[in-house]
Order: C-alpha cells, then sequence, then structure tokens
C-alpha cells in the first residue's frame, strides 16, 4: 500500500448522517463551506484499499468508478456511502469491504468481482463474462482457444510490417522448425521497416503531439515544427532505447536522424521550427517547441500543458476525472482565474494546478527567447508561493530546474509504464485491453524495467501473449 | 459487360458476409449481420448451418487498416502505389478521399488524432472501390500483356472453362488471400462464369468479378 499524503480533512462525520447526495458533497469535498482545503480524498484512499485491482495499477482510480458526474453517485457509490460508519477517511476502507459482495449496478457480477475484473461496479452496461472454450472438431485454420503460431504471425506482419505474410511466406513459417524464432526474427525485420518508423509509430504518436498543419512549419501561421517531435518519439521507441527518453532526452533528432543537442536557431525573433532550450531544461517531448507552443500559447500558468503531459505519457486524463491526487492548499488560484470559486472546479485544480507549475517558466507563443523558450521573466508570482507535485512526490525548486524533475518522476512512474504498455496492446489487438487480458498487460508493464525500458523487448513479449496470438 | 447492379450485390455479399468459410476463427458481429442480409438479397440460401468445427469465442477479430489493405493490393495484384485508385486521377483513394472509412486517420490538416475504432458503413464501400480499381488496372494491365496474374485465363476470349475458372480463382487465393481457396469457394467463383441469366461473361469480366469477389472478402480488412 502506498504511503498516503496528510491533506488535512475535516473530521467527526455523525454516524447515519451521510446517505444519498449528500455523501457527495463528503465524498468529494468533505464538510461544510468549500474552502480551498477542500478537495475528493476518494481516488486515493481507494487505491490505497485496492491497490491491486486493475482501476489502480499504474492508474489512480477515476471519479467515475464512484460518481456519474461529480458529485453526482452512481449505485456503487450510493452503496459506500449507505455503508459509512464514521468519518469518510476513517471507515472508507471498512465501507469498501462491506459492500464488496453486493451487486450494485444489477448486472450480475458482485462489486468485488468487478473489481478484480477492472469493470466499473456501479454501471450496468460494464461488465465482463469470460468467453466459453471453444468446442467442437479441430478447426482446420486456426487453433481456436490456444495460442497459435500462425496467427500470431500474421498478425504480427500485419501490426509492424504493414502487409499480410504471402503465401510463401506464411507457408514457409508454418514449416519452420522453430516457430517462435521463426516470429521473433520476422518481429526484429518488422520493427526496422519504413512501415513501423515511418508510419505506425508516427500514428501512434499523433494524439500525444496534437500536430496542427495550419500553424507548422509550411503552414499558413508557421509557429513551430512537430517533425521534431515525431522525430524524438520514434527514436525513442526503436531501436534498443530507453523509453524514457520521451519524457527524459535532453538532445532532439534532426532530419537525418542524428542526435543534436542544444539551441538549435529557427526563424525570426520567435525562433518558428528551431528548438529554443539549452541541454538542461530539455525534457523529451514535453519541452518541445511545438508541445510547449501549442499547449501554453499565452497562458501565463500552462494547465492545458501539464493537463497533456499528464494525459499522453502518464495515461491519467483529467477532463476524464482520471489521477486526482489532490496537494493540501491548493488550488491557490495563482493567477486568479477562479479556480478556488467552486466546488467543480477544485475537484481537479487541486490536483492539475500543482502539476502546473512546472510549466510556468517556459513561454509558449512569444515572449522573450521565441516560442517555447525558457524565460526567466516567467512567471510574475514568487516561485516560493507555490509547490510543485507530481504523482504525490513535491517537486523542489521548478523556477530553475523546469519540468526536468518532473519528468524524471513521470519517468520512472508505474503511470508510464502502464501506459506504454497500454499504447502498444491496443494498437496490436485493435481495441483496448479486455479484462481477462489485463495481467499480460500488467506483465508487460512491469517488465519493462528488467528490459531496461526497450520499447523492443516489450513487442517481443507481447506477440508471445495469450492475447495476441490466442484467436 | 458486368451489370452494376450484378457487382454491387457479389461486393456487398462479399466484403460482409464472405463467401464460404472465409473467417473461420471468428464470430465477429459485423459479419454476422452483414450474411443476413446478403441472404436476403439474392443468395436465397437461408440461414446457415453452424460450422463443423470449433470457432472462436473470443469476438475479436481486427480491422486490417488502410495501408496494409493498400500494400496487401500492390503484393497480391503486382501493382505500384500510384496504380492503385486515384479519384479524378489526381487523390489518392488510400491517403486522401477515403483514408478514414478505410481505417486510417488525419492528424495534419484534420486534426483527426485517432482513427475510428471500427468500420463505418461507408468502408465496404470505399474498400469496393479501391479493389475494383485495382482489379481492373491488373486485368487491364495483363490484357496488355504480359499477363502476371490471370495466366490461367485467355483474356481476350469467351467463355470461361471451369478448369480456367478454377485455376485463376487459385491464384487469386494465394495472392490476395495468402491461402488456398476451399473447394466451396472455387465453386462460388465458378458460378461467376455465368451472368446469372444463362450467358456465358467474358473473360476479361471475369478476371474482375472473381478479383474483385476474393479481393473484397471479409478476411481481406478482418484478422
Amino acid at each position: 500500500m502506498k504511503a498516503l499524503r496528510p491533506i488535512g480533512l475535516p473530521t467527526g462525520l455523525p454516524t447515519g448522517l451521510v446517505t444519498g447526495s449528500c455523501f457527495a458533497v463528503v465524498l468529494g469535498i468533505a464538510f461544510g463551506a468549500a474552502t480551498a482545503s477542500a478537495k475528493p480524498v476518494g481516488p486515493r484512499l481507494y487505491c490505497a484499499h485496492y491497490d491491486d485491482t486493475p482501476a489502480c495499477r499504474g492508474a489512480v482510480v477515476s471519479c467515475a468508478q464512484c460518481h456519474t458526474a461529480a458529485p453526482d453517485l452512481n449505485a456503487y457509490g450510493i452503496e459506500i456511502a449507505s455503508a459509512l460508519t464514521g468519518p469518510y477517511e476513517d471507515v472508507l476502507p471498512e465501507a469498501l469491504t462491506a459492500v464488496e459482495g453486493n451487486d450494485a449496478d444489477g448486472d450480475g457480477l458482485s462489486n468485488l468481482e468487478e473489481l478484480i475484473l477492472g469493470t466499473r461496479p456501479g454501471d450496468a452496461t460494464s461488465f465482463f463474462v469470460p468467453p466459453p472454450a471453444p468446442s467442437g472438431n479441430t478447426n482446420p485454420r486456426f487453433t481456436v482457444g490456444s495460442y497459435d503460431a500462425a496467427f500470431a504471425f500474421r498478425r504480427m506482419s500485419i501490426a509492424y510490417c504493414g502487409r499480410s505474410p504471402s503465401y510463401d511466406e506464411a507457408n514457409a513459417f508454418a514449416s519452420a522448425a522453430d516457430q517462435s524464432q521463426a516470429l521473433h526474427d520476422a518481429l526484429d525485420v518488422c520493427l526496422a521497416s519504413d512501415f513501423w518508423t515511418t508510419d505506425a509509430l508516427p500514428r501512434l504518436a499523433d494524439k500525444r503531439i496534437r500536430p496542427l498543419g495550419a500553424i507548422g512549419v509550411g503552414g499558413v501561421i508557421p509557429l513551430a515544427d512537430f517533425a521534431w517531435d515525431y522525430r524524438l518519439f520514434v527514436h525513442a521507441l526503436t531501436g534498443d532505447r530507453d523509453a524514457r527518453d520521451l519524457l527524459r532526452a535532453d538532445y532532439h533528432i534532426d532530419v537525418d536522424g542524428n542526435v543534436v543537442d542544444g539551441v538549435i536557431a529557427g526563424d525570426g525573433d520567435q525562433q518558428v521550427g528551431g528548438q529554443p532550450l539549452v541541454v538542461d531544461k530539455r525534457a523529451g517531448m514535453i519541452t518541445t517547441q511545438w508541445f510547449l507552443m501549442i499547449h501554453t500559447m499565452f497562458s501565463e500558468l500552462p494547465r492545458t500543458t501539464a493537463a497533456q503531459a499528464y494525459r499522453a505519457y502518464l495515461g491519467q486524463d483529467i477532463a476524464r476525472s482520471e489521477g486526482l491526487l489532490p496537494v493540501d492548499g491548493e488550488p491557490k488560484d495563482i493567477d486568479n482565474k477562479g479556480v478556488d470559486d467552486q466546488e467543480t472546479c477544485i475537484y481537479c485544480h487541486a490536483t492539475l494546478d500543482p502539476l502546473s507549475y512546472a510549466f510556468a517558466g517556459y513561454n509558449g507563443i512569444g515572449g522573450s527567447g521565441g516560442n517555447g523558450a525558457f524565460d526567466n521573466g516567467r512567471p510574475s508570482w514568487t516561485p516560493s508561493a507555490v509547490e510543485s507535485s507530481l504523482l504525490d512526490v513535491p517537486l523542489q525548486n521548478v523556477a530553475d530546474r523546469g519540468v526536468v524533475d518532473w519528468a524524471d518522476v513521470a519517468a520512472d512512474s508505474p503511470q508510464f509504464r502502464q501506459t506504454i504498455a497500454t499504447m502498444f496492446m491496443t494498437h496490436a489487438l485493435g481495441r483496448a485491453p479486455r479484462p481477462d487480458e489485463l495481467d499480460e498487460l500488467q506483465n508487460l508493464a512491469d517488465r519493462l524495467v528488467d528490459d531496461g525500458y526497450r520499447a523492443s523487448a516489450l513487442l517481443h513479449r507481447l506477440v508471445d501473449s495469450d492475447a495476441f496470438g490466442v484467436p | 459487360m458486368i451489370r452494376p447492379s450484378c457487382l454491387f450485390v457479389v461486393a456487398l455479399v462479399a466484403v460482409i458476409g464472405g463467401i464460404g468459410p472465409g473467417c473461420t476463427a471468428c464470430t465477429d458481429p459485423v459479419a454476422a449481420e452483414g450474411e443476413g442480409e446478403g441472404e436476403g438479397e439474392g443468395e436465397g440460401e437461408g440461414e446457415e448451418p453452424p460450422p463443423p468445427f470449433a470457432i472462436s469465442t473470443k469476438n475479436a477479430v481486427a480491422w486490417k487498416r488502410h495501408h496494409a489493405v493498400e500494400r496487401d493490393l500492390m503484393d497480391g495484384l503486382a501493382l505500384q502505389k500510384g496504380e492503385l485508385c486515384n479519384e479524378l486521377g489526381l487523390y489518392s483513394c488510400v491517403d486522401f478521399v477515403h483514408t478514414v472509412p478505410l481505417g486510417g486517420n488525419d492528424p495534419f490538416v484534420k486534426s483527426q488524432y485517432e482513427p475510428l475504432a471500427a468500420p463505418t458503413v461507408t468502408t465496404s464501400v470505399a474498400l469496393e472501390r479501391l479493389v475494383l480499381s485495382a482489379c481492373v488496372a491488373r486485368v487491364d494491365k495483363d490484357v496488355a500483356g504480359p499477363a502476371v496474374v490471370f495466366t490461367a485465363l485467355s483474356l481476350g476470349a469467351s467463355p470461361v472453362t471451369d478448369v480456367e475458372a478454377d485455376a485463376t480463382a487459385v491464384i487469386l487465393g494465394r495472392r490476395l488471400l495468402q491461402r488456398d481457396l476451399e473447394d466451396s469457394e472455387l465453386a462460388h467463383l465458378r458460378d461467376l462464369t455465368d451472368d446469372g441469366e444463362g450467358n456465358a461473361v467474358s473473360a476479361r469480366d471475369y478476371a474482375v468479378l472473381a478479383c474483385l469477389t476474393v479481393g473484397t472478402m471479409a478476411e481481406t480488412i478482418f484478422y
């Protein structure tokens, strides 16, 4: 279980007073008038109790586990609320246990069964029934129900070479003395193919880079060049490289594939198309000129930038109430945007704002040094007035270090491993992993550490998995 | 000549229903819906009996996306990228016009950062357009000679014999589906030598029809 950070919520809830929608206030923001210290503590407490369930593996459970739209509760949340017998923080684990045998959403699976499967116990449309074992005579073409090397070979070829194996290749594979070796040899060839490096991998980067041709180099109003981003993404996830370079690279990749360090000149006062950061302010994909320009734009506190980094590389989408780990005393509303005015803002900003402080020293569009430059004149507030935090780890001296420490914490987190494994598994299967495949997904994420975070090693493990190779 | 309505029915049946046991490892819901439609429109064979062998219960076929389909057509029909479908002779069907229904996405202009999760109602139409274009291109090249794919046919002659039809079907199965066709599939394709009204189709038209039918079977885009 992860040690919880003290958050200073009021205690002393009278037993029996919390029911139904009233619990929403309790669950989300404690009692009484909303203040800057009120925040959703449920996800952190929940994952401390159920740390080995799919919703908490490499993630912080989404508010949607108990809420329809916070603070409104779903059926599971209402059951938990009804089971509370004392102060929320003290008795939530007991309440969670008390309702494990119930079936809150009436889908035929108990709450505990759903937690173990990774489906949502408060949503009747979210359930999983394992497929029955295939029955009947031997299938002439597939080994249904168990690992089929020929099926895996075909899937591998389409996924990583971008084509089906030819008739002759399929026959040669079928007669190979060691099909496993043949599969992995072929995978190595595919992972070096133009399809993988110039087509499939860049498409996995799209939603992380979020290019926009009109303001890219060559566009109508060029502001930055996202080609740098695509090259770094592919570089970090090919060869025997460490995938953590997605977040920790202090270099760039030029058009010829060479590693280049330091400032790269661009055009005009805003250095458009270049890379304005010195090495010690670089942090992989989240400090390229494009990433900072497109997300920060004119913001003094780059919340969108931090949220996209959190979403793209740690799999936590704050807009979907994911990854909420509120920091005590937040949000401070340091830039006077009114994010501490309403409970519904506080829910997310108690997590989001501390994530964002580390990005505040970087320009978006304009500013001294050009688009995406580190500007000592930013931000307007005193650095000591805020405390930066990521995944419950306080970050020191972000005014000087920028997001370098943010990226280090992120790169070594289970959230990053889970995100990388999920990205590749989803691509390979053409769909999200299902509940009976989550153990294999977890294994892929965990083994990244042993494999030096090499994407190639993960993919070699993936093609051996039942999720990949069982038709 | 091939009547357009005939082409459409053949392609529709082939795309979403498959012919014969073309997808023996899956019970894909998309394919399952299509089977009913195809039979209702003209095949008249009633509900198919359950397969005489074990089938997958995972219901998890994957969608082969645009570039893999394109590459398979190029490899299978020995065509270059530029010889595949170009609308108005200018715009690539795969890279531009029909990218989305064929499973791709356009991040740079349309800000579409992820492809569709599942095929749309226009996927089968776009696939038919792509495959038909490729088949016509290959047949035209083979007519001009030397033949590369339709080597078992006398493309200037009519009618097509069963032997020629079977030999052509075997070639197409190996080139486009990377496998040997089942006897039942060969029989279906043999039917294409007749226009349905007792008239023999030309060798050239048979070549296009057989190519389109094999090239739009469910396993062309699901695996």
